[in-house]
C-alpha cells in the first residue's frame, strides 16, 4: 500500500491520532499534510514535531501531550497556543501512556499519583483553551479531565485518569511483513501502548521482510498483523527523525532548510519544498539527495549497528 | 585522554572551570553508588554520566523512554536526549515508560531522580511548565515530560537550577512537580510518599530542605547548606526573594578534583549540555 492510499482510507477528519515518540513516522505525518486533513486530535507522550508539524499546516486544532520539545514557543506554536488556534492540555509522559494503557485494557480510568499537590489539579485542570468538549457525555455533562479520589482500598487521595483510544496509531516502524505484523525495537517509550489502544494501526516500514523473519524473533512485534491495518514500505521514513539500529537524528536539517517552526515564513517554505513537493517519502528521499547529496544521507545511518552476541533461542522437543 | 578532554590550570594554580562545571560535578556528588536514579531531560544526563564514572559505578541509570541500568558507551560522551539510540547501547534491560516511569519511579523503585527546573520555590516545588499565568503565559516551556512523575515518587530529588533570580520564587508560576507542596505534612496529605533528603544544585551553592524526616515536620523550607568556592552567603540571599533560611554551618564545597573535571570535559566535550554563553 501507498502512503496516499492508507491515509486516505484510514485517517478522518476531527480523529485522535496517535503520533510517536520514538517511532515517528514523518512519511505519514507530511501525506496527511498532502491530503489537508483537518481538526485533528494529536496525542502522545511527547509528540513534539508531529504534533507541531500538522499545526502549522492547519491539519491539527488539539493536543494532548506531556512534553512539546524547547525552542518552538516563540514562533507561530506559541502564537497559536496563545490565540485559542490550538486547544491543547498538558499532562505527563507517564500519565500518557497510562492512558493508553486504560484504552488499551479496556478499562473506564486508570489511577496515578503524578498530578497530586501540583497545578494539574487547580489552573491547569480546566483552562480557557482545554478540551472540555471534547469530554461530553450522553447527557450533555462535561467532565473534568481528572478526578481526585479516596481510595476505597487505603482511604488516601489518589488521581484518576480517563482512558485513551486513539481512531488512528502513525508509526515507522523497523520492519514489517506484508501481511501486516510490525516489529519495532530501541527505547519504546509510549510506542506499545498506544499502538495497542488504537482503533486503526498503520505504520510505513524502514524494510518490508518474509513471514519467517519475523517469526524467528516473535518477541519484537508490537502488533499481529490482525490489528494492524496498512503498512508502507517507506524507507528514511523517520527522517529527521531517529529510528534505532537504522537512522540517527539528522541534526543538521533544519539549519540547513530554514527551522519552520521560528517563523511563519519559514513554515510556509518548508511546507511547500518538502511536504508539498514531494508526492512520497521515496522522493522526498530523492530531493534530499538531490539537494544536499547522496554522503550527506549515508551520514545519517548506524554505522556499527549491534547485533546478538547470542539469539534469544525459541524450540520444542 | 585526549588534549580537549584536559583539565585547564590557571595562573594561580587553580584549575580552571566554570559555573554550570560546578554545578555538574556537586550534583553528581550527590547521587550514590547504590542508587535507581531516573535521570531526567538536560544536564542531569551528564551529571549522572559523571557521578557513574567517577564515584558510582553500580548506580542505576533510567531513562523514560525505557533504557534501564545503562552504561557510557566505549567514546565516552553522555547522552544528548532521554530517547537517543545512544541509550540502547549499554542497556541491561530496554522497555517503556511503563518499565521506567511506571514500575520504577511510580512504583517506588527509584531511590533518586536528577531533574533540571525552570524555577524552584521555597517549599522545593518546581515548575518546567510556563513562565507567567498558565494561559496568559509570558513564555511557554516544553511541559513536564517525566518530571511531575519523578517528584510524586521518587525516594530524593537532586534538582539542578542555574543560580538566577528569576529562577527562585516564593512561589513556583505553575507547579508542575510536588517538592513539600504546602509545608509539612504536605505530601501525605495530597497522597504522596514522604521524599529526601531533597537537595537542590545551583552554579553557586547547594541548598537543602528543612525536614528532617522526607516532610512531615520541619518548616521543609529551602535552606543555604554549602558554597561553591569564591561565593559568599550575601551573594546568595541577596538573590533570593524571600527570608531565605542559612543553615548554622555552611560548608564550603570543594574545587572540582581534576579527575572530575578531566571526566566532565570528556563526556560533554562538545558542550551540547554546558552551552557557552546560557549559564553565568
Amino acid at each position: 500500500m501507498s502512503e496516499a492510499e492508507a491515509v486516505s482510507r484510514f485517517v478522518n477528519d476531527g480523529d485522535t491520532v496517535y503520533a510517536g515518540f520514538t517511532h515517528v513516522s514523518f512519511a505519514l505525518t507530511f501525506e496527511i499534510i498532502r491530503q489537508g486533513i483537518n481538526n485533528l486530535k494529536v496525542v502522545g507522550a511527547s509528540n513534539t514535531l508531529t504534533a507541531n508539524f500538522l499545526a502549522l499546516a492547519g491539519c491539527c486544532n488539539r493536543i494532548e501531550t506531556g512534553y512539546m520539545g524547547g525552542l518552538l514557543y516563540n514562533g507561530p506554536i506559541g502564537e497559536m497556543m496563545r490565540d485559542g488556534r490550538i486547544r491543547y492540555e498538558d499532562y505527563s509522559n507517564l500519565t500518557i501512556t497510562l492512558r493508553f494503557m486504560a484504552g488499551a485494557l479496556g478499562m473506564p480510568f486508570i489511577p496515578s499519583n503524578t498530578f497530586l499537590g501540583t497545578d494539574y489539579l487547580t489552573t491547569g485542570l480546566a483552562h480557557e483553551f482545554d478540551l472540555r468538549n471534547d469530554r461530553i457525555d450522553d447527557d450533555g455533562n462535561s467532565h473534568p479531565r481528572l478526578h481526585v479520589i479516596d481510595s476505597p482500598f487505603d482511604g488516601k487521595p489518589i488521581a484518576l485518569l480517563s482512558p485513551i483510544q486513539p481512531d488512528v496509531a502513525l508509526i515507522h516502524v523497523q520492519r514489517a511483513d506484508e501481511t501486516g505484523n510490525i516489529q519495532a525495537w530501541g527505547p519504546l517509550a509510549d510506542t506499545k501502548w498506544a499502538v495497542a489502544a488504537s482503533k486503526h494501526i498503520i505504520a510505513t516500514a524502514e524494510e518490508i521482510v518474509p513471514t519467517s523473519v519475523i517469526k524467528s524473533q516473535p518477541e519484537l512485534t508490537i502488533a499481529p498483523a490482525f490489528r494492524v491495518n496498512a503498512v508502507v514500505h517507506a524507507p528514511w521514513g523517520s527522517h529527521p527523525g531517529p529510528l534505532s539500529g537504522r537512522l540517527m537524528r539528522d541534526r543538521t536539517f533544519f539549519e540547513l532548510v530554514g527551522n519552520p517552526f521560528t517563523s511563519w515564513e519559514n513554515a510556509e517554505s518548508f511546507i511547500a519544498d518538502w511536504i508539498m513537493g514531494p508526492k512520497s517519502r521515496a522522493e522526498y528521499v530523492a530531493q534530499y539527495s538531490d539537494r544536499f547529496g547522496e554522503d550527506m544521507l549515508e551520514q545519517q545511518r548506524v554505522t556499527r549497528p549491534l547485533l546478538p552476541e547470542r539469539p534469544a533461542e525459541q524450540g520444542w522437543r | 585522554m585526549s588534549s580537549e578532554a584536559s583539565a585547564n590550570v590557571s595562573g594561580n594554580g587553580q584549575l580552571d572551570y566554570n559555573p554550570i562545571d560546578m554545578l555538574c560535578i556537586a550534583a553528581a556528588r550527590e547521587v550514590h553508588n547504590d542508587d535507581a536514579v531516573l535521570v531526567g531531560m538536560g544536564p542531569p544526563l551528564l551529571v549522572c554520566a559523571l557521578a557513574k564514572q567517577i564515584h558510582a559505578p553500580g548506580m542505576t541509570y533510567v531513562t523514560e523512554s525505557g533504557p534501564i541500568d545503562w552504561v557510557l558507551d566505549p567514546e565516552h560522551q553522555a547522552p544528548i536526549q532521554i530517547a537517543e539510540a545512544k541509550l540502547a547501547e549499554g542497556a541491561a534491560m530496554l522497555g517503556d515508560m511503563i518499565d521506567a516511569l511506571g514500575v520504577i519511579v511510580m512504583g517506588g523503585r527509584a531511590t533518586a531522580a536528577v531533574l533540571q527546573s525552570a524555577q524552584i520555590d521555597r517549599l522545593g516545588n518546581m515548575n518546567t511548565m510556563v513562565i507567567g499565568d498558565y494561559t496568559k503565559f509570558k513564555r511557554r516551556l516544553p511541559g513536564t515530560g517525566g518530571h511531575a512523575d519523578s517528584g510524586a515518587s521518587a525516594g530524593r530529588v537532586i534538582s539542578t537550577v542555574p543560580f538566577e533570580s528569576r529562577r527562585f520564587r516564593e512561589r513556583v508560576d505553575f507547579r508542575t512537580t510536588a517538592g513539600y507542596i504546602d509545608g509539612p505534612g504536605g505530601r501525605v496529605n495530597a497522597g504522596l510518599n514522604l521524599q529526601g533528603p531533597n537537595v537542590c544544585v545551583t552554579t553557586a551553592c547547594i541548598f537543602t530542605f528543612d525536614t528532617p524526616d522526607g516532610g512531615e515536620t520541619g518548616s521543609c523550607e529551602m535552606t543555604l547548606d554549602g558554597l561553591f568556592p569564591g561565593v559568599s552567603v550575601e551573594d546568595i540571599t541577596s538573590q533570593i526573594p524571600w527570608d531565605l533560611r542559612v543553615s548554622d554551618n555552611v560548608h564550603a564545597i570543594p574545587h572540582p578534583t581534576t579527575e572530575e573535571l578531566e571526566m566532565l570535559n570528556l563526556l560533554d566535550r562538545n558542550f551540547v549540555h554546558r552551552v557557552p554563553g546560557r549559564y553565568r
